[in-house]
């Protein structure tokens, strides 16, 4: 994981920005967002990371100064920070940068710059200003950037987006959403004048939750209920191996995986609580003699420092455990939520869902 | 709209192209409508492709008072027409012509300020030349960028006044047209105003720096 360098944005985005991985910032148009990109390269710069910044609209010294502007000296990191300049060509000047966009209004002449940068051992790559490079090059420049997210991925490259927001036609839109890993809108507050900003999360493709919990308390019922697509490998009407669900929910998305509730499967519990970044602990409200196994799975992902919550299923059976009685018999502590479901109805599975969700943001 | 000048009533949140073939004097006559309405405590934002900051705000502040001007730069980074280059008060800079990202944040910037404070609550915005950002960007490009400048402008029942140094009827700059609601076409002694179902001519000339126009032809 890489630090975004946006305050609070990385708990959102489940720790920061996986090796590999993509992100874009939707930036409205007249609001002052092309600093973000800005910040994730100089953070990560300040970390020791190789950078490099594709300028489309003024040349490398002015993008320098705009760091000096923000309070960032960019000037010590020397030779980690590349600038590709994609802007010296358009007006005819000369250009000292390392890399020179011959052609700026042909994307192939892109294409073989980013091949060769992109071996830079894990760099992040900036891209100041996608929407002028699609601006100069056409719709047509989408399919590569298909391509440049495909090679980041085979590279553990990051690349960082900034994209101003103008109003392109929806298919445009919605092809970059699909090909970005994660989509931060920066918009502006106002009615009439914009008066401030705001960021939020349109899209992350990375969070992983995991749904754990004893023999046959519901897990891969739960997993289904809050999936819009699942798979289970279910033999017998219990889980021997791994159900995975996946969730769309409001701006999130987030891969589900189920464990197996016997213990001989407690490896691979070990195993994704490795990747997850928050975990459910589905309990069967009618079987008070199956808590201590769920406290002890609970112990060892809460060791892993994971926000976890529990999940009381069941609620419908006559005679359930009430929240209180369960919280009285586990000995959990108020700072453990214990959300009540009947997963079979999906009562209850979203609301623990979200609750989950805040859980994982204010970890961060 | 230019009430002491020409005497026709243009409605609030009109966009409004001021175009004359290159040397007609469009910019010349642009500065004075933004005069005109500093006159009348009306606020301005100039957007400059052509003459630095700095030149715009002394040749203001020759004729008035110059609190209500902001001006956002396009040349003065790109030429290193100074040393060192920061933003004040009342004139921003952006990085090129070709930044209307940064122009669209900047001119914002200054919306904010102008509507912060009380008597400033009308606004012109211009832009002197549409035809610079046309030489560096595509007209897709400027289209997007002025749909959303003469949104605003309509948001805030302003005025949009932009100049073009070509016939707008070219069908390279065409697009442009669906976003404006008058035309005012500079000739030779001309002037020719057209939108919203009128047609009127009046006669003008620029006089040692000033703007004289005569009546209706």
């Amino acid at each position: 994981m890489i630090p975004s360098g946006i305050p609070r944005l990385d708990s959102f985005l489940g720790g920061g920005i996986p090796k590999g991985k993509t992100v874009m910032y939707l930036i409205q148009p007249e609001v002052e967002g092309e600093i973000f990109g800005m910040q994730t390269l100089y953070k990560n710069l300040e970390e020791g990371r190789k950078g490099v910044f594709i300028t489309t609209k003024s040349d490398p010294q002015i993008i320098k100064e705009n760091f000096e502007e923000y309070g960032w000296d960019i000037s010590k990191y020397g030779d980690k920070l590349i600038f590709v300049d994609a802007y010296s060509s358009l007006i005819g000047s000369e250009s000292d940068a390392q890399y020179l966009i011959k052609n700026p209004n042909d994307i192939n002449s892109y294409n073989r710059i980013i091949n060769e940068i992109v071996e830079e051992s894990e760099a992040i790559i900036t891209f100041g200003s996608l929407s002028s490079i699609l601006d100069l090059c056409g719709d047509d420049a989408i399919k590569h950037v298909e391509k440049w997210n495909k090679m980041f991925n085979a590279n553990n490259a990051i690349g960082v987006y900034n994209f101003t927001n103008w109003p392109y036609s929806e298919e445009i839109k919605t092809k970059l959403n699909e090909i970005m890993n994660a989509v931060i809108r920066v918009g502006g507050i106002g009615e009439r004048v914009i008066l401030g900003q705001y960021y939020g999360i349109l899209k992350v493709d990375w969070l992983k939750v995991l749904v754990t919990g004893p023999f046959n308390a519901g897990k891969s019922t739960f997993v289904r209920s809050l999936s819009t697509r699942s798979v289970s490998v279910d033999r017998m009407g219990t889980t021997v191996a791994l159900d995975k669900g996946h969730i769309e929910y409001e701006d999130i998305t987030a891969d589900i995986f189920g464990t197996p509730g016997q213990e001989r499967f407690d490896p691979i519990l070990k195993f994704i609580a490795n990747e997850a970044m928050g975990v459910f602990l589905i309990i069967d409200s009618t079987k008070p003699e199956s808590f201590p196994r769920a406290k002890s799975m609970l112990e060892k992902t809460r060791a892993k420092g994971l926000p976890s919550i529990v999940v009381a299923n069941k609620q419908d059976i006559q005679h359930a455990l009430s929240i209180e009685e369960i919280r009285e018999k586990m000995k959990l502590p108020e700072s453990i939520e214990i959300v009540p479901t009947d997963a079979v109805k999906k009562k209850g599975v979203f609301e623990a869902f979200e609750i989950l969700i805040k859980k994982i943001e204010r970890s961060g | 709209m230019f009430h002491s000048k020409l005497d026709i009533d243009i409605p609030k949140g009109s966009n409004i192209l001021l175009s004359g073939p290159p040397l007609s004097g469009t910019s010349m006559i642009a500065k004075h409508i933004c005069l005109d309405a500093l006159e009348r405590k009306e606020a301005v934002i100039y957007i400059s492709t052509k003459e630095s900051g700095e030149k715009i705000q002394k040749w203001v502040s020759e004729r008035t008072d110059i609190k209500g001007l902001g001006i956002v730069d396009c040349i003065s980074k790109s030429l290193r027409l100074k040393t060192s280059i920061e933003d004040s008060n009342s004139i921003k800079y952006v990085s090129s012509s070709v930044d209307l990202t940064g122009v669209s944040v900047k001119y914002s910037g200054l919306l904010e300020r102008f509507w912060n404070i009380e008597e400033y609550k009308d606004v012109r915005v211009t832009i002197d030349s549409l035809s610079t950002l046309l030489m560096y960007s595509n007209v897709q490009t400027v289209f997007r960028f002025l749909h959303i400048l003469t949104g605003r402008v309509k948001k805030i029942d302003g005025y949009g006044i932009f100049t073009l140094d070509e016939d707008p009827e070219n069908p390279q700059v065409a697009p442009i047209k669906q976003l404006i609601d008058i035309i005012i076409k500079i000739e030779k002694n001309k002037i020719i105003f057209s939108g919203f179902g009128i047609k009127e001519e009046f006669g003008f000339e620029i006089k040692e720096g000033k703007l004289i126009v005569g009546g209706k032809k």
